[in-house]
């Protein structure tokens, strides 16, 4: 695996902190982005791996520490704004706009472009990448069945060609066989240069995506592998979701994970 | 108490005279029940000033247009066209000053701020106007037409052409253009809307200037058939929430059925009932408001959480 470190940060959070009320989600958590990496964060239910994403977005109001994308600060934008400097989230449970087409939608992806030539272009890379897709353009988002509606959310955001792409637990509530289509996509996306930052709560799955790995707990990154650490999976594995896990397992505790919190 | 349908006690053989004449009503009724849609699908508000816009572009059509024989007045497309757009800024602005700083404040607060603009839009008018009435000649003059049989005025047929352009327009605008589509995904899905980059607080404003515009449309075209006076609207707002509940509160296409449907039933009550229950005319709406959200069970709260992120 190649190492990224002499390109340049695509993302740096600094002592990020979200709160809900006296709750503290996530407590001074940093981290850094290089720019065609992928970085998962990986961390059991509840461990504020979600909020994390909220507060670096702007989904939520961070309650303290900074976020800069390609060294510029977008701390305290709103997800509104961030968005338009390329920081883009795909969000747990989809958040598709279920009632409108798949081609509505991926257009709405591409809304901050306005109304740039780029965006003929985009829906056809989008497309080519997620086939499936383009055959049911005409389509109801919200009558596809869970792993297109997972692709179709990617695909969305990717409509905007943005810096880094965050994904929120794209495995959650999917079939095996379906897991390993959105996993085949990610890699492609990932072997075309995209910088992304992938939270799941399927340590396996993300030890296969990503170059490198945070663990959280309790709101806090309690562990990091990379280059500069040994990556022992199985221990990880163990000492994180409590022993080894199968799918099933990981998936039902993945569905009562809480995105809630923002709807 | 203000516009009511110009209706007499008819005999059966008026039936499709009078069957066309609550079509015509439903029109302006739909106009305004697809505004309180509009104005409520995208941001949660139940915009109870929706009948007194429709009372501002009625009376701002009459200022510019002006009496017949009036040297000064503009002509009547400008007359129409400059109402509408005053009154569509309107709706934004108050949208920005009044509803925007409150947005968060919960459905209840924003209906009673809408009440308030409904009286403060009342009192704006009563000044200048005075408690009189006015009326304005038809958009085009000469003798009723007859559609297979049935006599039928030439404003009643502006009022319907106007209606369906109008609905074409934006079925057009909601499904083909980028800012209708955009509109549409706040309806949707606010969350969603912001993660792609729409800025949900401005289309709360658009929505309201929509909603605004629509109901000033219905002002300008009914002001002929029907005498303008300051406090026209609420029993027009009425109306409309009627129409808007009773085409089931979430499709346009629903709000112009509740709007036609409703129309022609208040036609056909008043066209036949004697001249004493008549006078109660007014207790249409009231009854069939409770009748509609008796069995209309899942009442009208939606998710609030949905417009409160």
């Amino acid at each position: 695996m190649t190492t990224a470190a002499d390109r340049p940060v695509a993302l740096k959070v600094e002592d990020l902190s979200v709160a809900y009320g006296a709750v503290r989600a996530v407590r001074g958590v940093s981290l850094e982005l290089r720019q065609a990496e992928c970085l998962g964060v990986v961390g059991a239910n509840g461990a504020g791996k979600t909020s994390l994403l909220a507060g670096i977005c702007g989904l939520v109001r961070p309650a303290g520490g900074r976020v800069s994308l390609d060294n510029v600060a977008i701390g305290g934008l709103k997800v509104e704004e961030t968005v338009r400097r390329g920081l883009v989230l795909v969000p747990e449970r989809r958040q598709l706009f279920a009632s409108m087409s798949v081609r509505d939608n991926l257009l709405l992806g591409s809304y901050v472009l306005g109304r740039e030539r780029k965006v003929p272009e985009q829906l056809e890379r989008v497309e080519e990448l997620f086939p499936t897709l383009a055959q049911r353009r005409e389509q109801r988002a919200g009558t596809l069945s869970g792993g297109e509606q997972q692709m179709l959310a990617i695909a969305r955001g990717l409509m905007s060609s943005p810096r880094v792409l965050m994904v929120d637990e794209p495995s959650l509530g999917l079939a095996p066989v379906v897991v390993d289509a959105v996993v085949d996509a990610l890699r492609e996306l990932r072997r075309q240069g995209m910088t992304l930052l992938i939270v799941e709560q399927n340590v396996r799955l993300a030890m296969a995506l990503a170059d490198r790995l945070l663990v959280m707990e309790q709101g806090a990154v309690v562990r990091q592998t990379g280059a500069d650490a040994v990556v022992d999976e199985e221990a990880l594995v163990a000492a994180y979701l409590g022993g080894p896990t199968d799918r099933k397992a990981d998936r039902q505790a993945g569905d009562q994970e809480e995105v809630s919190r923002f709807v | 108490m203000g516009w009511m349908p110009t209706l007499c006690a008819t005999g059966i053989g008026q039936l499709p005279e009078t069957l066309a004449s609550g079509i015509v009503n439903g029109c302006i009724y739909a106009l305004a029940a697809v505004s309180l849609l509009v104005v409520y699908n995208v941001t949660g508000v139940i915009n109870f000033a929706v009948g007194d816009f429709l009372m501002a572009g009625a009376m701002l059509t009459l200022l510019f247009a002006g009496p017949n024989g009036d040297p000064h007045r503009l002509p009547l497309a400008l007359a129409v066209l400059l109402a509408v757009v005053i009154v569509t800024a309107l709706g934004a602005l108050l949208e920005r000053l009044v509803i925007h700083p409150r947005r968060r404040q919960g459905t209840i607060f924003l209906l009673i701020l809408t009440i308030g603009i409904s009286s403060v839009l009342e009192g704006g008018a009563l000044i200048p106007t005075g408690s009189l009435t006015y009326g304005l000649r038809p958009f085009t003059s000469g003798p009723a037409l007859s559609v297979a049989g049935v006599l039928l005025p030439r404003q009643d047929l502006w009022i319907v052409g106007s209606t369906l352009i109008v609905m074409g327009l934006l079925w057009y605008g909601a499904t083909r253009t980028r800012t209708g589509k955009a509109l549409r995904a706040c309806e949707v899905n606010p969350i969603a809307a912001r993660l792609v980059g729409i800025r949900v607080d401005r289309y709360w404003t658009i929505a309201f200037a929509l909603g605004a515009l629509l109901a000033a449309l219905a002002g300008a075209i009914l002001v002929p058939v029907t005498y303008a006076t300051y406090d026209m609207g609420i029993p027009i707002t009425l109306k409309a929430f009627v129409a808007w509940i009773l085409g089931g509160a979430e499709s346009p296409v629903g709000a112009v059925a509740g709007g036609v449907g409703f129309g022609v039933l208040e036609a056909v009550v008043l066209g036949y009932s004697p001249a004493s229950v008549a006078n109660y005319g007014d207790a249409v709406p009231l009854l069939l408001l409770i009748v509609a959200l008796v069995i209309r069970r899942r009442g009208l709260t939606r998710q609030m959480a949905v417009t409160r992120v």
